[in-house]
């Protein structure tokens, strides 16, 4: 960019500035007013961006490869000088402009330069590659030489600029309160607004309460049930068998398995932690855990609902009594009523005052032994698909007795009268 | 539950190419002058490798250092004078190769030095990567911190000279220790940890309140407190243990017994599951 007013400015610097010297011992005024009117030139130059190829360097990036040893800096006038030997060519600002020896002494005086350059400030670099000298050159290595000595030629470092000092915070000593100030009391938990306390349920309300929650839970618990003989009687009358005929084996895994359920899913989590794609598995396998856990608890109490069934019924027929329905729908029917036969009895006598904390509990316990019977029956049967804890004989009980009601397992069917 | 991961070993059994694989190492150095700046806007992004964040030398906008395959990787190296924006790290070209013969020497690097003095909104993000960084020279005005799988030390190692609006920090599966919180001088401070082992120390120069809400989702949470800091800790746990030694408990927040006449406060929000809450009282002038 030529322009009148950098040529003028131009022409009057360079004439101020040879002309200096030579009126410098005359007049020594004359001479410091002409340096003040360079200085002044030059100052404008560099605002205005009008001094001839004399590009001021902001930044640089050295990069060094096996295939390439590159300088880019960047400019203050926006551009940036790029100076790139690669493979026998060299590229001054993406252009090829000359070629040298691969592997001979101008690309490796050249890289050392750059490797001794990585710890220096975009000043120091700048100065170290115009005094970058190589000796012995010649042909195409010498001409190379002097390309990159001419693209630097002009280069200058810009002066580094100081942001301006931001406004510090007070030092910790001025800003924290004095030890004897007064601090804020510990804020008081929120309380709820005080509300009119409700009338007192009747026992009437207590009691149609109560009863309403355990038919409730009891269609609940029967429908799933129902759904689990449709879809998986074999499982849940092997794993009602586990639990009948191995009550004590079913408790005692029962237990442990609920005692090891949580140090089971930490030993999973642990494990699926310490492999790359385990972790990204790990939501769905806890999900996948508790699910399961919750289906076998759910399943167990289900399955020995079913047996205390099947037993009431099968003493009843050995009775001689008439049983409507001798099959797993009415099983589970009928142990379901037995298991929430408890609970049917807190609620009828829930107005009874303190004693009902004891039959809670008791309730409580029941249910949590046929949970816990019917958890390590799942587990000792496989979830039903092992039948070694059914029972290899039916115990007293004739086949006479046994004509109306099939017994589950193939364990069992030595029995069965055809 | 400790959680100590051998980030080097793991770096390098990730990173480290078969000698079948033969890598191009390319060094890079690239660094900026200060031109009159009065803040900058700083996002790093570093997709794997060892991160080394230093102070700048004097007179530095930013040194940045580093060793990579260029195979593999590109380098990030973009400024905008006119928005104050400086973009910096690595990113993958796509897919990358992993192969385990152990050679530590092909782990990709960036150290990574900025101004001291200048105003600096920081945004770090870090891939699987083996961090050390020293924020205790820069002049923060608001820091953003994530890493994924890897093992990072953060230190604030002297006093942040401006009033620093937020201090986040996500680490997913990580050994992640930040020390010297207090000379954050961050009013707010936030820690996501996904799993594994957090330590945060909160040690320093106190020259006001701080609120610090940490979610743990599985591990360790290791908090080193100054034993003259006034502590309130309002706890969500699940399956997670806590010492409540040293503190008492009112309504649904723990209480430090020195919250009364203690000068400066933190108050803690933690939310963790699956593991445990430990507290460690730690002398003041440490």
């Amino acid at each position: 960019m030529r322009s009148p007013t950098r040529s003028s400015l131009l022409a009057l610097a360079l004439a101020l500035g040879t002309a200096g010297p030579a009126v410098a011992e005359p007049a020594d005024g004359l001479t410091d007013a002409a340096t003040k009117i360079v200085e002044g030139v030059r100052y404008l130059e560099r605002v205005l961006h009008i001094r001839q190829g004399g590009a001021q360097v902001l930044s640089h990036t050295i990069s060094i490869s096996s295939r390439e040893a590159m300088l880019e800096m960047d400019l203050s006038s926006g551009g940036s000088r790029v100076v790139d030997l690669k493979g026998g060519n060299l590229f001054l600002d993406g252009q090829l402009v000359a070629q040298y020896t691969p592997g001979g002494a101008l690309e490796h005086s050249w890289r050392r330069l750059l490797a001794d350059a990585g710890s220096l400030d975009t000043p120091q670099m700048v100065a170290a590659v115009r005094a970058w000298k190589v000796d012995g050159l010649t042909g195409g290595d010498l001409a190379a030489r002097q390309r990159i000595a001419g693209a630097f030629e002009t280069l200058t470092a810009a002066a580094t600029v100081p942001p301006v000092p931001a406004r510090a915070v007070a030092p910790a000593e001025s800003s924290a309160p004095a030890a004897d100030s007064a601090l804020p009391a510990i804020p008081a938990p929120a309380l709820a607004p005080v509300a009119a306390a409700p009338a007192a349920p009747s026992d009437i309300q207590v009691l149609f309460h109560g009863v309403k929650n355990v038919v409730a839970m009891f269609v609940a618990l029967a429908m799933i049930g129902f759904g689990t003989v449709f879809f998986a009687r074999r499982y849940l009358e092997v794993v009602a068998d586990t639990a009948s005929q191995s009550f004590g084996r079913s408790l005692v895994v029962g237990v442990l398995g609920q005692l090891l359920l949580f140090p089971t899913l930490a030993m999973l989590i642990v494990g699926l932690i310490f492999t790359i794609v385990g972790i990204l598995l790990l939501p769905f396998a806890i999900l996948a855990f508790v699910i399961a856990a919750a289906v076998a608890a759910l399943g167990g109490y289900l399955a020995v609902a079913h047996a205390v069934g099947e037993t009431v019924s099968r003493r009843r027929m050995a009775n001689g009594a008439f049983v409507r329905s001798p099959n797993a729908y009415g099983y589970l029917f009928t142990g379901l009523v037995g298991l929430l036969g408890p609970w049917a009895v807190v609620a009828l006598f829930g107005w009874a005052g303190p004693v009902v904390y004891v039959l809670t509990a008791a309730a409580f316990v029941a249910t949590w032994l046929a949970m816990t019977v019917g958890f390590g029956a799942v587990l000792l049967s496989r979830a039903g698909l092992r039948d070694a804890f059914t029972g290899r004989h039916l115990g007293d009980q004739s086949g006479e007795y046994l004509w109306a009601t099939p017994p589950a397992t193939p364990a069992a069917r030595p029995g069965r009268r055809e | 539950m400790s959680l100590r991961l051998p980030a080097g070993v793991t770096l390098a059994a990730l990173f480290a190419a078969s000698a079948a694989n033969a890598q191009t190492l390319r060094t890079m150095s690239s660094a900026r002058q200060l031109h009159g700046e009065s803040a900058l806007d700083v996002n790093v992004t570093y997709v794997a490798g060892r991160f080394t964040l230093r102070p700048a030398a004097a007179g530095a906008l930013y040194q940045m250092d580093m060793r990579y395959d260029e195979d593999k990787f590109i380098p990030v190296r973009e400024y905008d004078a006119s928005s104050g924006t400086l973009q910096l790290g690595l990113r993958s070209k796509g897919h990358v190769t992993m192969a385990s013969n152990g050679d530590d020497e092909n782990v990709p690097t960036l150290e990574l030095g900025l101004a001291q003095g200048l105003p600096l909104d920081l945004s770090i993000d870090l891939g699987a990567a083996e961090a050390n960084a020293d924020f205790g020279t820069l002049s923060l005005r608001n820091l953003r911190y994530k890493t994924g799988a890897s093992k990072s030390d953060l230190r604030f190692s002297r006093p942040n000279p401006l009033a620093c609006d937020s201090l986040t920090l996500e680490a997913g599966a990580a050994q992640f220790n930040a020390v010297g919180l207090a000379n954050a001088n961050c009013r707010h401070v936030k820690v996501e940890g996904g799993v594994g082992a957090v330590t945060l120390d909160f040690t320093g120069a106190w020259r006001g309140p701080m609120d610090a809400d940490v979610h743990l989702a599985l591990g360790t949470l290791k908090l080193l407190l100054p034993s003259n800091l006034g502590v309130a800790i309002t706890l969500d746990r699940f399956l997670a243990s806590f010492d409540k030694s040293g503190f008492t408990r009112r309504g649904d927040v723990y209480y430090s017994d020195n919250w009364t006449t203690a000068r400066n406060r933190l108050t803690l929000q933690v939310e963790s599951a699956f593991g445990g809450i430990q507290i460690v009282w730690v002398n003041p002038t440490r």
